[in-house]
């Protein structure tokens, strides 16, 4: 291999970039596409993230939005709630409590992780399609119902935190740790259970921990890119971690290339801005077209490059971009 | 004979209403080279499946290495010794030829925590398995094929891959599914003498499936007859070899003509 030195590099430049622009856009864009850069940077996470379970791992997940909800409503509770002396005090305590509640977003989602997968990940094939897509609802309908945390209304008056420098800087942490799972024994040995899971049990890798293991790493993530979400906006409701957004995500990491961290990315600035970009088009027609460009999308996509745009390959590693 | 690697007793496997296995028993003794033989859907793959945990019977007891494997993982019993390969090859196609055989070293590999910290000990782990990778793969001739993809190879290399990757695991008990099928005569001879010297190099036992019987004959101290799941022969070759009732199995009137879709 021509070394992992390569692509770490590769991946530090790739979102070391992306923070700069983004740390830049914060303080010279208007506004409306300075949030617009962070929405690219929470759902490049939430693509990341995912990637690594169905891309990587080899599984598939179709709840990937109630995870996300799951960190959402953890950091917003604690904002709003126990921590929100340390927001109220600004500076050094905010970005304290910051940490906190991403931190808990990440445990909590992660635990929940933990809990889905390791029943649906013992059993071979597409348990974990149906039994997360059952997740998500069972989330998205606990949470329309809990008055505590707004049912309905949504959770109002999360303490704004975070920016720029948190979101693509926590998006740099996770896009690193996948680029060197790809040069460790693990990730290897991750990829072969994608390959052929009979064989690799056979060869004394243990499947069940491994893909147990990425599916808690990637809830975790997808709740830490809740919270993010959740600070950024200030108000979160159920309809914003329904099955729409879980398949968002997939659509996301399809199109980039199941399997590539690069391909995710993209794929996710790409979703993120295109239905900001046909705006006028929705205002002209007053129908929401987006659901009708995902599916026109995916079936293009189908048609002419099945791989996803990068395939299995990396922006700064070509192998495997022809597609499986 | 010492005391068995490998024991299988009374062992019956069913699917729905066939027995794969039927009543089964049979033991191997340490370094001994066996051959199981038997015409298509006798069971022998199964028997393979039962004894890597792939395939749960529903009665008998398996014990290799003086332990029961029942209630054991596939990757427990491979990380016990005994170790597989697939009569329809199994490689994982889209990695490297290298990484298949890193893959198979898992267990022996740097922890997580390590890896990721770049820690000097993590560095060296990695380099001692890539090492050894390297070596089995010029053990068996496919040194220069490290970087290609699995999936790319002609099919006898992909087979001479999935022994590597076999080695790689530190087998005790190496079990070869029809490992010859599908060579080329030169291929063949080839193999007879690699297994011959990777066995007594290794310290291993092998329990060979294998059609070619020139291989068989040549290689294996004792055979054992599988038709309909049932034992129906064991013994040196040449006695096993004119035995009635395995002419019968093989040659037999209105025999199944092949087997129905080999399992696994
Ligand atoms: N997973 C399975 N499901 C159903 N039937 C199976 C399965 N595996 C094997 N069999 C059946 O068991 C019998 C023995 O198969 P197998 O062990 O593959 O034979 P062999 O390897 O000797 O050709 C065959 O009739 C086969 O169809
Ligand atoms: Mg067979």
């Amino acid at each position: 291999m021509n070394g992992p030195g390569r692509s770490n590099l590769a991946a530090v430049a790739l979102v070391g970039g992306c923070a700069a622009l983004a740390w830049g856009a914060g303080l010279a864009l208007p506004p409306y596409a300075a949030s617009l850069l962070l929405l690219i940077g929470v759902n490049a996470l939430l693509a990341a993230s995912l990637n690594l379970v169905n891309g990587v791992a080899g599984q598939f997940c179709l709840g990937h939005a109630g995870f996300m909800a799951v960190g959402a409503y953890t950091a917003a509770w604690l904002g709003a709630g126990p921590l929100a002396g340390l927001f109220a005090a600004g500076g050094l305590p905010l970005q304290a409590g910051m940490a906190c509640t991403a931190g808990a977003a990440a445990l909590s989602a992660g635990a929940a992780g933990w809990l889905v997968g390791l029943p649906s990940l013992r059993l071979k094939g597409d348990y974990l399609a149906i039994v997360t897509l059952g997740f998500g609802e069972i989330i998205r309908v606990a949470l329309l119902n809990s008055d505590a945390l707004g049912g309905a209304r949504g959770f109002i008056g999360i303490p704004l935190a975070g920016g720029p420098a948190w979101t693509f800087g926590l998006l740099a942490a996770f896009c690193l740790f996948c680029v060197r799972l790809g040069g460790t024994a693990q990730g290897r040995a991750l990829l072969a259970v994608r390959e052929d899971e009979i064989a690799a049990e056979s060869l004394g890798i243990p499947a069940t921990r491994l893909k147990v293991g990425a599916f808690t790493a990637s809830a975790a993530a997808a709740g830490v890119a809740g919270a993010l979400f959740a600070h950024q906006e200030g108000f979160i409701s159920p309809d914003s971690f329904g099955f729409m957004k879980s398949m968002e995500i997939v659509v996301m990491v399809v199109l980039g290339g199941m399997g590539s961290l690069s391909g995710s990315l993209l794929a996710a600035a790409l979703l993120t801005l295109l239905p900001e970009a046909l705006r006028p088009l929705k205002q002209l027609t007053g129908v929401d077209l987006r659901m009708v460009l995902y599916s026109l999308a995916l079936i293009l996509l189908m048609l002419f490059r099945p791989g996803g745009l990068m395939g299995r390959g990396e922006l700064w590693d070509p192998r495997g971009r022809r597609g499986p | 004979m010492d005391a068995p690697i490998l024991s299988v007793e009374e062992v019956t496997l069913r699917f729905g209403g066939l027995a794969a296995l039927d009543d089964l028993s049979l033991t191997m003794g340490p370094g001994e080279l066996a051959g199981v033989i038997g015409p298509n859907g006798a069971g022998k793959t199964s028997l393979f499946n039962v004894l890597t945990g792939v395939a749960r019977p529903q009665r008998g007891r398996v014990r290799a290495l003086d332990r029961p494997l029942e209630g054991l993982r596939p990757f427990e019993i491979a990380a016990l010794g005994v170790v597989r390969t697939f009569q329809n090859i199994r490689l994982f196609k889209d990695l490297s030829v290298l990484d298949n055989v890193r893959a198979a070293l898992h267990r022996g590999a740097p922890s997580l925590a390590a890896s990721l910290a770049a820690r000097p000990s993590a560095a060296r782990g990695e380099k001692g398995m890539r090492d050894r990778a390297l070596e089995l793969l010029e053990r068996l001739d496919l040194g220069a094929r490290a970087q290609e993809r699995a999936g790319s190879l002609p099919y006898g290399e992909q087979k001479r891959l999935e022994i590597a990757r076999a080695l790689a695991c530190g087998p005790k008990v190496l079990l070869l599914d029809e490992p010859a099928a599908g060579m080329n005569p030169s291929e063949s001879a080839w193999l007879r003498a690699k297994l011959r010297s990777l066995r007594s190099e290794f310290g291993l036992s092998v329990l060979l499936i294998e059609h070619d019987m020139g291989m068989v004959m040549e290689l294996c101290e004792r055979l054992i007859v599988l038709d309909h799941g049932r034992k129906i022969a064991e013994g040196a070759p040449e006695e096993v070899r004119r035995d009635p009732r395995v002419l019968e199995a093989y040659l037999g009137p209105r025999r199944r003509a092949g087997g129905p879709g080999e399992a696994r």
